[in-house]
């Protein structure tokens, strides 16, 4: 599961649950982070040949990161705030604050393959997007 | 010395398939065993044969019950297998097939064998396609006799077939077809349009014998898979390869070169390897280890058990967990304080499961901290969830177990009735109908935990288990096991405070423990005279040389990870 899986999910999740919960207040379904993070911390074990050490600190990674980008994510919609562009910058923030832990577990040949990866292509994706907002703030000031 | 391909490859085959699964694939067979109970009654029999297909699912439950000892279950599936073999062989002779084509008769045994790597594919398939190919030997055998015999033959076999073993009627009807248009001379074209009305016929009526199942099922008709939704394109791939392997060797010219019969053999063992090796799970082999090692008490077994997977399932975790728990060393100190964190750890989940994920470890690990009806229900959830409905032995056995420590002796006696009506865990049952509730009060598991069991009633939820698991330690303070278990969900959450609260300095403290003290005792710079409970000298230098390695290197995780990969240290730091 990718980064984007994850947030696709965690997206899916919050929206189904405001329209769960509006029909019956009680079936609100949960978001299992250790398990979305173990699985992750799965996948990259697989694709970049971790070692031990380095998918228990992956999995404390996205164990810690993915709550807190959850609860940002519940306030905004809380708020009522429902355009694409907020969420993203949650999501963005938070990505990159993950992939800055990544790199500091992640040895240098599995970095350079993780850039490489879809994982690569989504950073780029986001650093256009950051760079996009940074020039729209200026030209703002 | 001549070897003779003919004999020796069947014997290598037998034993192969013996080796396999008495020694590789063991934990399945013994898996496979404790989730079903064949019992020795006549309401049984009725039960499991009473639809269609129900006497090959008998004849399988039979001898399954037999995979009680790996060895024995191995040898029978090695000589089903080699049968299948024998009988597909015997068939291309009768219709006159070619010898040197003789390795390809082993693709459908490759081809089972494979299948019988999950756990969910029952014998009743490979029975049913055995008892197929050999009613046409036999049906063969009178080629040369009248056609109305065989004609008669060939009208009732397929809907008997349909009803004893189920889909396999599918095979028999080819087959049948196969051997008609095989009798060049005394061919008889009644005979085979007989076979055709004798299939249309059973598939009129299939739905009025049967009319509850699925149209698929309809088609399997019996049991060869535990679940409802059978996959159907296995099936077919299966019996394709029969017609497909007796064509071939019926239609492809015969060649005399050795070195062809040689390549021959060696594609078809590369064959199966890759069918095999397709199907092989050794994930599920692994889990399939706790689950028996569990049951059975080896945490000796558990502990010595290598772990090759770098991040191992949460039922390893909770298993290895449970074995040093309920493991001691010489001193008398429990492993799981002295060594837990050089496994992988991964929070609270570390000890216990949730109940969707995992019913079976869960149960186990319930059962031997004193939580007797939560144990029971977990079993009893796990029973009713098994696919093809099966009261296994596993199930009922701590049903009956957990019943008697309860003091419900009635409830256990049924269960414990049921029992004594198989063949393997009779004398188990005797001997537990036997006891008295002074036996069960002086047995040092069920007397034990019988004393452990909660005081008073509470809900249990399986989201509070650190609360489940105080409400317990509070009733009763003397459970070691409950103590471990509140001591590690405290580590693992990185609650030093309430640990060393928990801490009794009374006894010697394991090093792990120790250890979590002196990093508690750093953190807050408490000095050594303020220090309520001593932490062995080595063991702060060892915390000390962390904080400064931690503090050399900034906090570089891979780093540490060097020298400080299994210390509780180094989870507590990296554990967010």
């Amino acid at each position: 599961m990718s980064n984007l899986k994850i947030i696709l999910t965690i997206a899916v999740i919050l929206t189904c649950n405001s329209i769960i919960s509006a029909q019956n207040p009680q079936k609100e379904e949960k978001i299992n982070i250790p398990e979305m993070a173990a699985k992750e911390a799965d996948n990259l074990m697989g694709l970049f040949k971790l070692e031990e050490y380095q998918v228990f600190l992956v999995d404390s990674v996205l164990q810690a990161n993915l709550p807190v980008m959850i609860e940002e994510m519940t306030k905004i919609k809380q708020s009522g705030a429902s355009n694409q562009e907020s969420f993203q910058y949650i999501s963005d923030k938070w990505l990159d604050k993950t992939d800055e832990a990544f790199f500091k577990i992640f040895t240098k040949e599995q970095w350079n393959k993780y850039l490489k990866s879809s994982y690569g292509k989504e950073k780029k994706k986001r650093d256009k997007r950051l760079k996009k907002l940074l020039n729209s703030n200026e030209n703002q000031y | 010395m001549k070897i003779n391909i003919k004999k020796a490859f069947p014997l290598f085959f037998g034993i192969a398939i013996w080796v396999f699964f008495a020694f590789i694939y063991k934990y399945h067979i013994l898996y496979i065993e404790k989730m079903q109970m064949f019992l020795f009654t006549k309401e049984y029999f009725i039960a499991t044969v009473g639809h269609p297909g129900g006497f090959g699912d008998y004849i399988s439950r039979f001898l399954i019950q037999f995979y009680y000892y790996p060895a024995v279950g191995s040898a029978i599936l090695a000589l089903l297998l080699c049968s299948l073999q024998k009988e597909i062989f015997v068939f291309c002779k009768n219709i006159n097939g070619k010898d040197s084509l003789y390795p390809l008769t082993f693709i459908p045994s490759f081809f089972y064998w494979a299948l019988m790597c999950n756990e969910n594919f029952t014998m009743a398939g490979l029975i049913g396609l055995i008892c197929a190919v050999w009613i046409v030997n036999i049906y063969l055998k009178n080629k040369k006799g009248n056609a109305a015999f065989r004609g008669l033959i060939s009208f009732l076999i397929i809907p008997v077939i349909w009803l004893l073993f189920g889909g396999t009627a599918i095979i028999t009807f080819a087959l049948i077809l196969i051997a008609e248009f095989s009798i060049k001379k005394k061919h008889n074209i009644i005979v085979s349009s007989l076979a055709v009305i004798s299939v249309i016929i059973t598939i009129i009526l299939a739905p009025y014998v049967s009319p509850q199942v699925t149209n698929s099922d309809m088609f399997i008709g019996g049991n060869y898979y535990k679940y409802t939704d059978t996959p159907l394109s296995m099936f077919v791939w299966l019996w394709t390869s029969v017609v497909a392997v007796i064509l071939i060797v019926k239609y492809i010219p015969n060649f005399n070169k050795k070195w062809i019969s040689i390549v021959l053999t060696v594609a078809v063992i590369c064959l199966g390897v890759c069918f095999i090796a397709k199907e092989y799970n050794k994930e599920s082999e692994n889990i399939m280890f706790y689950i028996d090692h569990v049951r059975s008490r080896d945490w000796k077994g558990i502990i010595k058990h290598k772990i090759t997977d770098k991040k191992p399932s949460p039922l390893f975790t909770n298993s290895i967990n449970l074995a040093l728990a309920m493991s001691k060393n010489e001193e008398g100190v429990s492993l799981i304080g002295e060594s837990a964190f050089k496994y992988y750890q991964n929070g609270l989940m570390s000890l216990i499961s949730k109940p969707e994920d995992d019913w079976v470890i869960s149960s186990e690990i319930l059962y031997n901290l004193g939580f007797i009806n939560e144990a029971q229900r977990y079993v009893f959830e796990a029973m009713v969830i098994t696919p093809d409905n099966q009261t296994g032995t596993f199930f009922i056995t701590r049903l009956a177990e957990t019943n008697l420590i309860a003091g419900r002796r009635k409830v256990a006696d049924k269960y414990l009735h049921i029992l004594e009506n198989t063949l393997f865990y009779h004398y188990w049952a005797k001997e537990r109908l036997k006891m008295s509730e002074d036996d069960i009060d002086s047995n040092p598991i069920y007397g034990h935990l019988r004393k452990m069991q909660p005081k008073t009633d509470f809900l249990f939820n399986p989201e509070e288990f650190v609360r489940m698991l105080k409400i317990i330690f509070i009733q009763h303070p003397d459970n070691d096991l409950v103590k471990d278990y509140l001591l590690m969900a405290f580590l693992l959450d990185n609650n030093l405070n309430d640990f060393a609260s928990l801490i009794d300095s009374q006894k010697i403290i394991p090093h792990q423990y120790q250890e979590a003290l002196a990093l508690l005792y750093e953190i807050n710079s408490i000095p050594s005279e303020n220090r309520f409970i001593k932490v062995e000298e080595s063991i702060t230098k060892e915390v000390n040389h962390f904080i400064e390695m931690y503090g050399k290197n900034a906090g570089n995780a891979s780093v540490l990870a060097k020298y400080f990969w299994g210390t509780y240290c180094f989870y507590y730091t990296f554990r967010y």
